[in-house]
């Protein structure tokens, strides 16, 4: 499809554009061919497997996860989405100084394998332990809510485990986050 | 003054209590159902009382989602109150297990229990009374031997939960005209044996007839298409089929499998296909296919072609673009494809879909604004989750969305009205 639309968006909290983009495009191949950030991870194509899945966040400071091999770039038209790479602070030469918790979590757990998944469930992650500041849930039902938040997220090579328990494990060291 | 008294009691009260008092719901039933079934009877008429129970999609209200079969608790909220269906395995306590013969001929059949209080209509016995005394016994055969399962139901709520079920025989009196399955001798076998069926035990009419303002059914428009839990059970009339697309063929493909050209079932719709016409017998199937697809007439008519796209009715965007097509690449074409094409699995094709043919957006709104949840379907078949989308688009969007869909295969030009999209409830996450 040839015609073309104006697009303006804030990543990892920088404005792109406007830039011409056209209708057609998914968001992930826009990240990939206009913008180089390489880490969301395309995988099935389809909406399915959620490893291209970057965070929305909404003016209101909310956050919500959202794939980008099946959402066009124009859907994410106005809005400001993190990718992988924004996850980690940088100093102004744009290093990463530290990793984020969850990202800690999954490495000091051994959450993952071949890593295609990881930035997918980095989001997820990410979406989750944030909505839990807002709404904690009890002891009783953590299991149950990290698989409910995660389970769309596929990953061929762990069976889950480990990402789950590292989830866990932050949420319990999170004051706050769970409560009895 | 006791003269007034005595008239008021004898042309008001006295017929209201032997109406409440059930005097007036004669039996139609044979003595003979007071007779116990023997072992080997009961035995060999379980096979026919499986399919007959598919059928009548017993399972689907008497059990919860991934809950044990038959053992009831499925709330079904009404304006009034919640009514939980009942466990109908054979349990002696929580169950039917004591049910006799001829308990459980009255109740499929005149809907009253085995205490002798009126079932609600919520049991669609205005339905199922047609059905013949030998399926009934084959139905009590196949009941009786499943596994009994000792749960209890919880209490229904609202008014339900007071002693209400005489006042059912007024309800009774106006709703359920005593009904015959139509038996036409020039029809052929599979249609009238779909007549059975759908006029009986698939209670095809619960959703798909409308109600009148006492919640029965107005069987002078059966069928027609109504609007239930928010969205349209839509119109069974063989010349709306057609026009969608189906002929008996295709119509039986659907209900064997919950997918077809038109569409896949979801809504209400899904548990249909999933735990009664996939299950059934395919002859059976393609009786139900056959009778709806008959028309007043005896003829079947030919499906018609998927609509052609129409004119724009609205004024399109300063550049040229359609808004509701920008919409529909940017939300939808990933999946459903930039064509409608849609992706086998994934999502169903939009082009002879027969939601966006329904003269009411309803449904099609109902399912931009709240998605769809995973479902599986016949042999093994899977369609991925849509996303609700009532949070990520406005509802301005969502009604050019609509309105480009329809044009394009829907074959309706007017436009979707805003108000129709922000009256329309919210997914609550």
């Amino acid at each position: 499809m040839s015609e073309s639309l104006p697009l303006s968006l804030t990543i990892n909290g920088r404005a792109v554009g406007p830039v011409d983009v056209p209708l057609g495009m998914p968001m992930i191949d826009f990240l990939h061919e206009h913008l180089n950030l390489t880490g969301t991870r395309f995988g099935c194509g389809q909406g399915i497997c959620h490893a291209c899945t970057v965070v929305i966040e909404a003016a209101d400071g909310t956050t919500s996860e959202s794939r980008t091999c099946i959402f066009d770039a124009h859907y994410f038209n106005g809005k400001s989405i993190v990718t992988i790479e924004g996850q980690a602070p940088r100093d102004a030469d744009g290093n990463v100084i530290e990793l984020t918790p969850v990202q800690k979590a999954f490495i000091d757990n051994f959450a993952f394998q071949c890593g295609y998944c990881t930035p997918g469930f980095v989001t997820g992650a990410t979406v989750f332990m944030d909505s839990l500041k807002r709404k904690p849930v009890r002891r009783a039902d953590l299991e149950q809510a990290i698989e409910d938040a995660l389970n769309v997220h596929l990953c061929r090579c762990t069976g889950y485990v480990r990402y789950y328990e590292a989830i866990r494990d932050l949420a319990l060291a999170t004051p706050g986050y769970v409560i009895d | 003054m006791r003269k007034i008294i005595l008239i008021v009691l004898a042309i008001i009260i006295l017929p209201s209590l032997a109406i409440l008092s059930g005097a007036f719901r004669t039996t139609q039933l044979s003595p003979d159902i007071y007779q116990p079934l023997s072992a080997e009877r009961m035995e060999a008429l379980k096979p026919r009382g499986r399919e007959l129970t598919l059928a009548g999609d017993c399972f689907g209200c008497h059990s919860l989602a991934k809950g044990p079969m038959g053992a009831g608790g499925l709330p079904i909220d009404t304006p009034m109150g919640t009514i939980y269906s009942s466990n109908i395995t054979p349990d002696p306590t929580y169950g039917i297990g004591r049910y006799s013969r001829a308990d459980f001929h009255r109740a499929v059949r005149e809907g009253i229990n085995a205490s002798d209080r009126n079932l609600y209509p919520a049991m669609p016995y205005v339905y199922t009374q047609i059905t013949t005394p030998e399926d009934v016994d084959a139905i009590y055969s196949y009941i009786m031997s499943i596994p009994p399962v000792a749960k209890e139901v919880p209490a229904n709520t609202g008014v339900f939960q007071f002693p209400l079920r005489s006042f059912m025989n007024f309800w009774t009196l106006l709703n359920v005209p005593a009904r015959q399955a139509p038996n036409e001798p020039s029809r052929p076998p599979a249609w009238n044996r779909g007549a059975y069926l759908v006029e009986g035990l698939g209670h095809c009419g619960s959703c798909h007839t409308p109600m009148n303002v006492m919640m029965g059914p107005d069987f002078a428009r059966s069928l027609d298409g109504a609007i239930i839990d928010g969205q349209e059970a839509p119109s069974l009339k063989a010349d709306v089929l057609a026009a969608q697309g189906f002929d008996v063929a295709s119509l039986t493909n659907f209900l064997a499998t919950g997918i077809s050209p038109q569409g896949t079932s979801f809504g209400q719709m899904h548990t249909v296909t999933h735990f009664s016409t996939s299950a059934m017998e395919r002859s059976d199937v393609e009786a139900i296919a056959t009778y709806l697809m008959t028309s007043a007439d005896g003829t079947i008519p030919a499906p018609a072609n998927p609509p052609d796209p129409q004119p724009e009715s609205f004024q399109p965007a300063a550049d040229g673009s359609d808004p509701g097509r920008v919409v529909f690449v940017e939300a939808c074409a990933g999946c459903h494809g930039m064509t409608g094409e849609g992706i086998p699995n994934v999502a169903p094709p939009m082009r002879g879909n027969a939601t966006i043919t329904l003269a009411n957006p309803l449904n099609l709104l109902s399912v931009i604004v709240n998605g769809v949840p995973d479902q599986t379907f016949a042999g093994n078949q899977r369609m991925y989750a849509m996303p609700p989308f009532a949070h990520s688009l406005s509802d301005e969007q969502i009604a050019e969305l609509a309105t480009w869909m329809r044009t394009q295969w829907g074959g309706h030009s007017e436009p979707v009205a805003v108000a129709e999209v922000n009256k329309l409830p919210r997914p609550v996450d």
